[in-house]
């Protein structure tokens, strides 16, 4: 048995779910300079307004992007699972328009915009590849909008449950068909834009027509062609590489 | 019914109070065994208002009657019932 995993290993394999990486990229990724450190559930990371000088990898747990409204509502927008930069917009823009929040206890990789910088000037291809994941980023949002905006709560929750399958799965973090979502009803409802006693109604529909499973922390998916339908579900827009896509 | 165990605990504060949600369709009622933690008994009337409202938005039948009663731990009868009535003429 080998030494447990270096801490960017997760970003190796979430780069290389939408594309190439050389060898000598992958090791500089190992020798990327980061602070780790390990932050409990439902804490932010980086607050709206906030002027970070680090960016924010999730090596372990699941954390969100989110905005609370003067009246204390919350819109989630985002899920970052391991492998994930959320923040990586803080290289390019000075002040934080939104929160950056844990979920479940997580282990964070901090590094430093200069770190960041350099790296990506001694490795430009890999400076392709965040642009290339900022991009994606953004067409997560135009697929959220359309999920929240346009469809109904039934959809909307398959769709979501369709979104971190494939994620996680990518990322090597799905067991089969099953995968962790430690994430409330409450929780969802703040990401689905619905009340939490309709996302209840809408994930027993789910189970009552035999598309999912739940254990208390984890979804088995039980019919998937029939999951991605209920949510319309089509993995274009997280541009996945073939082998991602399909692992 | 299984309720809110689904994905964890229904709320995360242990200083809120639990309402229970039956909600009640064209006659049908979905009791909820778990239920959910929220702070007042005026955010749970507004949690029923809202899940009827979008209910309703989202359901293409016409007459429609949803009812949802609200209970707490106090016992089997609604602290609050909201109810909505879809006509179409």
């Amino acid at each position: 048995m080998g030494s447990p995993p270096p801490p960017s290993q997760s970003l190796i394999v979430k780069l290389e779910s939408i594309a190439p990486v050389s060898d000598e990229e992958r090791q500089a990724i190992v020798a990327l300079p980061m602070t780790v450190r390990d932050i409990r559930e439902d804490h932010d990371i980086v607050r709206d307004q906030d002027r970070p000088s680090q960016c924010c990898l999730v090596i372990e747990g699941l954390a969100c992007r989110y905005k609370v409204l003067p009246g204390g509502k919350r819109q989630i927008f985002s899920f970052h699972i391991p492998g994930d930069i959320p923040d990586l917009q803080s290289l390019h823009l000075d002040v934080m328009d939104h929160n950056l929040g844990t979920l479940v206890p997580c282990r964070i990789g901090f590094i430093p915009h200069e770190t960041a910088r350099q790296f990506i000037r001694a490795h430009p291809r890999i400076g392709d590849i965040f642009w290339r994941d900022t991009l994606i980023d953004a067409g997560v949002f135009r697929e959220w909008i359309t999920n929240i905006a346009r469809r109904d709560s039934y959809q909307r929750v398959a769709h979501l449950l369709c979104e971190l399958y494939v994620r996680l799965r990518a990322a090597g973090l799905a067991n089969g068909r099953t995968y962790a979502m430690p994430i409330t009803q409450a929780e969802l409802a703040d990401a689905t834009g619905m009340s939490t006693v309709h996302v209840n109604r809408s994930l027993q529909k789910l189970r009552g027509d035999g598309l999912i499973r739940s254990g208390k922390r984890s979804v088995t998916i039980e019919d998937w062609d029939g999951l991605q339908a209920a949510g319309e579900f089509d993995p274009t827009y997280l541009h996945l590489r073939p082998q991602a896509l399909a692992a | 019914m299984s309720g809110l165990q689904l994905f964890g605990h229904p709320g995360r504060s242990g200083l809120n109070a639990r309402f229970y949600f039956d909600v009640t369709t064209d006659g049908v009622t979905a009791a909820d065994p778990d239920g959910l933690d929220l702070p007042s008994l005026d955010a749970a009337r507004k949690e029923a208002r809202t899940t009827a409202a979008e209910m309703a938005k989202e359901d293409e039948a016409c007459p429609k009657d949803i009812t949802i009663g609200v209970r707490d731990r106090s016992g089997p009868a609604p602290v609050a019932t909201v109810r909505l009535s879809l006509r179409c003429e």
